[in-house]
């Protein structure tokens, strides 16, 4: 999800600003921030938004990756067990995920 | 005998007891007038739906002031401000992110006072690589003694830490109010 707020900021990390119901035409500009055109917040924003929605597959892969160290342990053991290809336990928990949730 | 005074020797056990006023001998006005201590003199409200969106590093009005004229220099008052509010860190490399909110009395436009401030923030131990975006609820309860009978305004006020990130009071559920209400207590 991505807002006006957050368009404005990629735009300008240092502006500073105010605005009601997000009536973007009625931006009130703080502490000496050059305003920024209308056309260019709403631009940035529909970019945002898409690469939000194209990176779908990796938020649903972070919330499903196993905790750091229980991936650790699986390759502590697959190691001791000689599997560090795709046999090991490690390899076939991460590409389950992936399988899962494909990059599209 | 007149009945406007009480004869001597009227009050035959010295102390002027219940049973001893006509029913009508003190009004209830003549008691409003005598006793004001701790009584509420009125009373001013506002509340709103409309969200205002502030990213900045100084204060600024976040829509939500109201103002009252007390009848007395010795009058309190008791302001009370709540909202729910959301705060977006908009930035994926802080640890923490911010809304301080600040309440002041504007003296007749003569003078500006923060009476309170509150800060509400969150805070991650590590980098998620995550923005943060936090939902909170803005309660100010504070007794104010403003020593004057000229209009005041009280305002209340956001900034954010770091300054990248944007707070939206109320917050952005389409549920949500603000609003602040002042108590004239006389004192």
């Amino acid at each position: 999800m991505t807002t006006f707020v957050k368009a404005i900021k990629t735009i300008n990390p240092s502006a500073e600003f105010k605005f009601e119901n997000d009536d973007i035409d009625n931006i009130t500009w703080l502490n000496g921030t050059t305003p920024i055109p209308k056309s260019d917040i709403v631009a940035k924003k529909a970019e945002l938004q898409t690469t939000y929605d194209n990176n779908k597959y990796q938020r649903d892969r972070k919330t499903e990756y196993p905790y750091l160290g229980e991936q650790l342990d699986k390759l502590y053991h697959d190691m001791t067990a000689g599997k560090l290809d795709a046999t090991g336990e490690w390899h076939k928990t991460i590409k389950a995920i992936k399988d899962k949730y494909p990059k599209e | 005998m007149s009945k406007t005074t009480i004869p001597t020797g009227g009050i035959t056990d010295g102390t002027i007891a219940s049973g001893d006023l006509a029913d009508d001998a003190v009004t209830a006005a003549k008691i409003a007038d005598a006793v004001t201590l701790g009584k509420v003199l009125q009373t001013q409200s506002t509340s709103s739906t409309s969200r205002t969106t502030v990213s900045a590093s100084t204060f600024t009005g976040c829509g939500l002031s109201d103002t009252i004229t007390c009848a007395t220099t010795s009058s309190k008052v008791l302001v009370i401000v709540s909202a729910e509010f959301d705060n977006d860190s908009n930035n994926a490399s802080v640890t923490n992110t911010h809304a301080i909110f600040q309440l002041t009395r504007n003296h007749s436009g003569i003078s500006e006072t923060e009476i309170y401030q509150v800060r509400e923030g969150h805070n991650r131990p590590e980098n998620s690589g995550m923005d943060m975006i936090f939902i909170g609820n803005l309660a100010i309860i504070f007794l104010d003694s403003p020593s004057t009978t000229n209009e005041l305004t009280y305002t209340l006020n956001v900034k954010n830490d770091p300054s990248t990130s944007g707070t939206q009071i109320p917050a952005n559920n389409g549920e949500s109010h603000k609003a602040m209400t002042l108590i004239e207590v006389g004192a």
